[in-house]
């Protein structure tokens, strides 16, 4: 093949190659220690130093709001309760509590407003002549095992509530199976925290139980299941969380000391944030500089980690460093290619040693145009 | 910028593949023991025998007449066995390179043979014989004579005619060489066979091609 000819191949195979179009990739930042890194580094690192990556600052979805509505008009209805009860007016006592739910109370952890509600409720009923609804309550106040309020109220509540109590205890507790769509949802039964983890099977007084399934990254799930002679399942579902309760639970770790950079704690970020790829930098003072902490989640699993030991102000360069080992270990980059890939690299390559070839070609080769004439003599 | 170093790649190998090496290689009549070829005499004794050169008498000036001879044979042997190879026509003058100069008779003085090859040999220094020498390896050939440089040219049909015998005045050949290689001086003699230089071995060494 002749030189020009191999070059024009070269330069043909160059011009084959497919062109690699990137697309550019946003990066969500979150820095703890120094939250001065999130502000500096997405206006420093641009797209010299990140190529395709464009870097934001994580911004989480606003916490969600605790709602106690249940506790809430059950402190309405007990302060009612009282003047109402030594009024004598035992009707209006009763209805006090038509509004207070029971099973929301439950589901809110509040056992002691439940067990008032529950003993105001018996004796409103009971002073009312309507001993059904006196006993239901006084039932549900034993099947729950609430601990009974110190309240003076009659003797023929407090025999009621004893009655009722002595029912429960007499009969055997019996299992209730709880499974849920995720495994490792902590259960609440009647307020108690935790009692187990799905899927488990727990044992309870016949009657009605408040169940709260809570899982971190989803909605916590409220049912409500009556325990009878037969063993009985509940199967629960649990739906994603929102950004804004993922942004709470966050929160919620972040304030028990459990590592921010978890698998758990950065699936959570990536809800919270709602970003498909975050990145978490977290930044610890030592004697000389900061150690610098990345973790990149993408679709909330953490797809790498990288450390650093930077300056005491860590520089653009630093954070660049940081950042790009962690987005190609995260395979959210490509690697830089080795120039010896490159297909421009040996078509210059091969152009070199064509030119070496011609010129050596041309240095042994080349015309020499001889002049005669005489010298004269 | 890539217009640039396009334009300059273009140029350089432009220059690469034009760019020749000048070369030149000097000439000079006869040779340390040699006859040179133009001071030789007409057929005779010694004692009558006039110089080639006084056919230019009657001239005002003369012709100088250089070919080309292609040797076809790797020849390394001596004059005589070029001559020798020559005269059976294995020597063919290069189409097209024959070239002619002219020289004025008065511009060609001595009283003895040596002054007037002395003489010859500076009318000489003006010509360039090529400014592009064969590359291949040649005998170069001088003859000087009285006809006139149309008359010594390539016919119509690009063939040289014969040297009129009558008009020679010398003739005097290079050895084989290869003129592109040399880095010495050429020396021009004429080979001859008894010990004296006469018209009839000019006529030899004129008639070697055609």
């Amino acid at each position: 093949m002749s030189p020009s000819r191999f070059a024009l191949a070269l330069a043909l195979c160059a011009a084959c190659q497919p062109a690699r179009r990137v697309e550019p990739v946003t990066v969500a930042l979150m820095a703890s220690g120094d939250e001065q890194l999130a502000r500096r580094w997405p206006a420093q690192l641009d797209a010299r130093s990140l190529g395709a990556v464009r870097l934001r600052r994580a911004e989480l979805a606003p916490p969600i709001a605790e709602q106690r509505p249940a506790a809430d008009s059950a402190m309405t209805a007990i302060a009612q309760a009282g003047p109402l009860f030594g009024a004598a007016d035992f009707a209006r006592c009763s209805h006090a509590f038509d509004a207070v739910s029971i099973d929301g109370l439950l589901a809110e952890g509040r056992r002691d407003l439940a067990a008032r509600s529950l003993l105001w409720t018996a004796a409103c009923a009971l002073a009312d002549e309507r001993p059904d609804d006196a006993r239901s309550a006084a039932d549900r106040l034993a099947s729950a095992e609430l601990e009974v309020p110190s309240v003076v109220t009659r003797p023929d509540v407090e025999a009621l509530v004893a009655d009722a109590l002595a029912r429960s205890a007499a009969q055997p507790r019996r299992a209730l199976t709880v499974r849920a769509s995720t495994a490792g949802a902590l259960v609440d039964v009647d307020g108690r925290p935790a009692i187990c983890a799905t899927p488990c099977a727990i044992e309870l007084r016949p009657g009605p139980h408040v169940l709260v399934l809570r899982r971190d990254r989803y909605e916590p799930a409220i049912t409500t299941v009556t325990v009878r002679a037969q063993p009985l399942t509940s199967d629960v579902a649990l739906s994603p969380a929102s950004a804004e309760r993922a942004s709470a639970q966050w929160s919620d770790r972040a304030r028990s000391g459990a590592p921010a950079d978890s698998a758990e704690s950065m699936a959570l970020l990536s809800l919270a944030t709602s970003a498909p790829r975050v990145v978490l930098v977290q930044s610890e003072r030592e004697r000389a500089g900061l150690r610098l902490r990345a973790a990149l989640a993408v679709d909330g699993v953490v797809a790498a980690r990288s450390e650093l030991r930077a300056s005491a102000s860590p520089t653009p360069i630093e954070g660049a460093t940081l950042l790009r080992e962690l987005l190609v270990r995260g395979r959210v980059v490509e690697p830089e290619r080795p120039v010896i890939e490159s297909p421009w690299f040996w078509v210059a390559v091969g152009s070199a040693a064509i030119a070496g070839a011609a010129v050596t070609t041309w240095v042994f080769t080349r015309p020499v145009e001889t002049s005669i004439g005489f010298d004269g003599r | 910028m890539h217009r640039t170093h396009a334009a300059v790649a273009i140029a350089l190998s432009a220059s690469l593949s034009t760019c020749a090496r000048a070369h030149s290689v000097a000439l000079s009549i006869g040779g340390p023991s040699q006859y040179s070829g133009f001071t030789c005499f007409e057929e005779g004794s010694a004692s009558v025998a006039r110089p080639l050169f006084s056919r230019a008498a009657s001239s005002e000036s003369f012709t100088v007449v250089a070919d080309f001879l292609e040797v076809p044979i790797n020849v390394t042997a001596g004059g005589d066995v070029l001559l020798r190879a020559c005269m059976n026509r294995q020597c063919t003058p290069i189409p097209g390179r024959r070239s002619t100069f002219t020289i004025r008779r008065d511009a060609v003085t001595g009283n003895t043979l040596e002054e007037l090859g002395a003489s010859f040999a500076r009318a000489l220094a003006p010509w360039q014989v090529t400014a592009n020498a064969p590359d291949s390896l040649v005998i170069l050939r001088v003859v000087s004579t009285t006809q006139s440089p149309d008359a010594v040219l390539a016919t119509d049909a690009g063939e040289y005619r014969r040297f009129d015998r009558a008009s020679l005045m010398g003739c005097a050949i290079s050895p084989p060489v290869l003129f592109d290689s040399v880095e010495s001086t050429i020396f021009l003699a004429l080979p001859v066979f008894g010990g004296r230089c006469t018209a009839s071995q000019v006529e030899l060494c004129a008639s070697l091609a055609p």
